[in-house]
């Protein structure tokens, strides 16, 4: 996932940190309560399948989380905390993400991480996706066009279908209802973040938004009754499944975009993500009574799930730091 | 539409800066070009109209480069609740040049035509905002009740259908361009919604004491689809330490279907017609933040 070797980075990798930047990303590590020793010195690029990946699972990340994984596990224990202090540090000199490739910080926990890097670079082509909230704070950082940083909350699954019910027998004439379809699972919210970069050059455009609900499951059909004969009476028909409800679609979060200084030409592009509601399932249909000289009864058909609720749009915030 | 009674505290004159930024502005228009003096502050109604409308416009429009309609003041300030609108009846693009626009918590810049906004200083409380929103569209019209049938002449007719709802409109768009931003610039930008589409009318009773079906209800109408956002360029030469902007997509929706007329009475009820379907969406507005000191420095 990561070549944390400096003799294998790539000749693109950015530039060395000037002695400022060095001493920015230590500052600001041991500021946000890291430990400045930990800082990786060596370039971060993407290995074989074009991720880098900062975690706070150590055995998925590329910069080991040692002091900060100790404590996530503790706190983890411990339940509530203020977010921010909750969150995992993880310092790097310097990160390169080529054409193709991606930056992919999560956290197994969903807790918040937190990054610090002296230079970060993002090639036309490349993108860096934040799967759990979190904190970029970048000395030096570049982005081409169609560089973006990704937060998107993720997808709702679909609810299951509901099963068909059983057709009458000749022990047991009436039709059985349809099972009722289940819910669409919501969207997942956007994860938020912020970004702190002292230097900001190039095009950077933050996608942002809440994952699409899951589709609700479809009902059941009702079963049929049993046909009667001259004397038997027909079975009654089982009645259809409610369909499942859609899944509501994610909210946005909320992006706080920093910068201390920005390149003349350089262009911040905040691009929403529209996140949809899931399809409500479908109400099953009615059985068919079972005729003869005294037919059962119809069943009725299931009624559609409710539509899920639209998310509220991501919030942008760009401001200038000192 | 305008008073040269302010509704808030006078403004501080333009600083230096403020003024040579506005006077190279101006040395670009055609010879004989002016800078409306007096601070532009709202009227009775709240409201500070710039409009290639002479007769709504608070300035006269002056012919800019390309011919495009512009209007040029030192300043112009809106209190809470106040709006300064910028307008042109054929839709047409303009520019409006300020030395300073400033805006209290409640202030609106509402703008309706694609524009070029630009102001050396844009001191923007937060609460208010930089409006570029499509109107939206109008609702379908119902449909016609059926006529009811007669003993002598039955059955009753069908309802009519429901108009379909109008598209919203879409975003005007525009570039703004803003020297030094201090406080909050906050940009909505978007579509307008589309129109609900009409109810279908309702079916005619059958008429007949032991007659037949009512008339089937009318359809509901279609809702319009919404308006696109349009592109919102925000251009700063300086961000003023504690500074935001706040650009807001708004979605213009597409308008809900028309409802079903019901069907006429009967020895049974007339069949409901089908409901409208809902329009579509439009697409979110693109905004492109850039920094561009250059002309600030000029």
């Amino acid at each position: 996932m990561t070549n944390p070797d400096p003799a294998a980075a790539p000749a693109a990798a950015p530039a060395p940190l000037s002695d400022a930047e060095r001493d920015w990303v230590h500052a600001r590590v041991a500021a946000l309560g890291g430990d400045a020793g930990q800082v990786h010195a060596a370039p971060l690029s993407a290995g074989p399948d074009g991720r880098i990946v900062l975690s706070t699972d150590a055995a998925a990340s590329a910069v080991a989380p040692r002091a900060a994984e100790a404590r996530l596990s503790t706190r983890a224990f411990e339940g509530a905390a203020a977010k921010g202090a909750d969150a995992a540090v993880l310092g790097v000199h310097a990160i390169r993400v080529g054409e193709g490739e991606s930056l992919v910080v999560q956290c197994p926990r969903g807790s918040p991480v937190r990054v610090v890097a002296g230079a970060l670079e993002v090639a036309a082509g490349g993108h860096v996706a934040l799967e759990t909230h979190a904190e970029l704070h970048v000395a030096r950082a570049s982005f081409a066009e169609d560089a973006p940083i990704v937060l998107v909350g993720a997808d709702g699954g679909p609810g299951g279908n509901g099963g068909d019910g059983s057709d009458g027998t000749w022990g047991s004439p009436d039709g059985g209802n349809g099972g009722d379809g289940k819910p669409g699972d919501p969207g997942q919210p956007g994860p938020g973040g912020s970004f702190f970069f002292d230097h900001l050059s190039g095009t950077l455009t933050v996608v942002a938004g809440g994952g699409s609900g899951g589709s609700g499951g479809n009902g059941g059909r009702g079963g049929n009754g049993r046909e009667g004969g001259r004397t038997s009476e027909g079975g009654n028909a089982g009645s259809g499944g409610a369909g499942g409800a859609a899944g509501s679609a994610g909210d946005g979060g909320t992006i706080v975009i920093s910068f201390r200084t920005i390149d003349p030409d350089a262009t911040i592009q905040p691009v929403v993500r529209v996140p949809r509601p899931g399809t409500a399932g479908r109400g099953g249909g009615a059985g068919h009574p079972g005729g003869g000289l005294y037919p059962g009864k119809p069943g009725r058909p299931g009624a559609d799930g409710a539509p899920g609720a639209e998310g509220q749009p991501p919030a942008f915030k760009i401001r200038v730091v000192t | 539409m305008t008073d040269s009674a302010p509704s808030i505290a006078p403004p501080a004159p333009l600083t230096d800066a403020e003024r040579a930024w506005l006077q190279a502005r101006v040395a670009a228009l055609p010879a004989g070009a002016e800078v409306h003096p007096a601070p532009l502050s709202a009227g009775v109604d709240g409201r500070i109209v710039l409009s290639t409308d002479a007769a709504a416009s608070a300035l006269a429009p002056l012919a800019g480069e390309g011919g495009v309609a512009t209007f040029v003041a030192e300043q112009a300030h809106l209190g809470a609740g106040e709006a300064l609108v910028v307008a042109s009846p054929g839709r047409e693009p303009v520019r409006v040049v300020l030395g300073r626009l400033r805006a209290e918590d409640g202030g609106r810049v509402v703008v309706e035509t694609p524009v070029e906004l630009s102001a050396a200083t844009a001191a923007l409380a937060p609460g208010s905002v930089v409006e570029l929103i499509g109107r939206p569209g109008r609702g379908g019209n119902p449909g016609a009740a059926g006529s009811h049938g007669t003993p002598r002449r039955p059955p009753g007719s069908p309802g009519g259908s429901g108009g379909p709802g109008g598209r919203g409109e879409d975003g005007p768009g525009g570039i703004l361009w803003f020297g030094d931003i201090r406080d909050t610039l906050t940009v909505i930008a978007g579509g307008g919604s589309g129109g609900d589409g009409g109810h279908g009318g309702p079916g005619g009773d059958d008429g007949m004491e032991s007659g037949s079906r009512g008339a089937a209800g009318g359809s509901g109408g279609n809702g319009g689809d919404g308006g696109q956002g349009g592109t919102v360029v925000i251009s700063f030469g300086r961000l003023a330490a504690g500074a935001a902007i706040h650009p807001r997509a708004q979605l213009g929706a597409g308008g809900r279907g028309g409802e079903p007329g019901p069907g006429g009475r009967g020895s049974e009820r007339g069949f409901p017609g089908s409901p409208g379907r809902p329009g579509s969406s439009g697409e979110l507005a693109a905004f492109s933040i850039r920094h561009d000191p250059r002309e600030w420095a000029s």
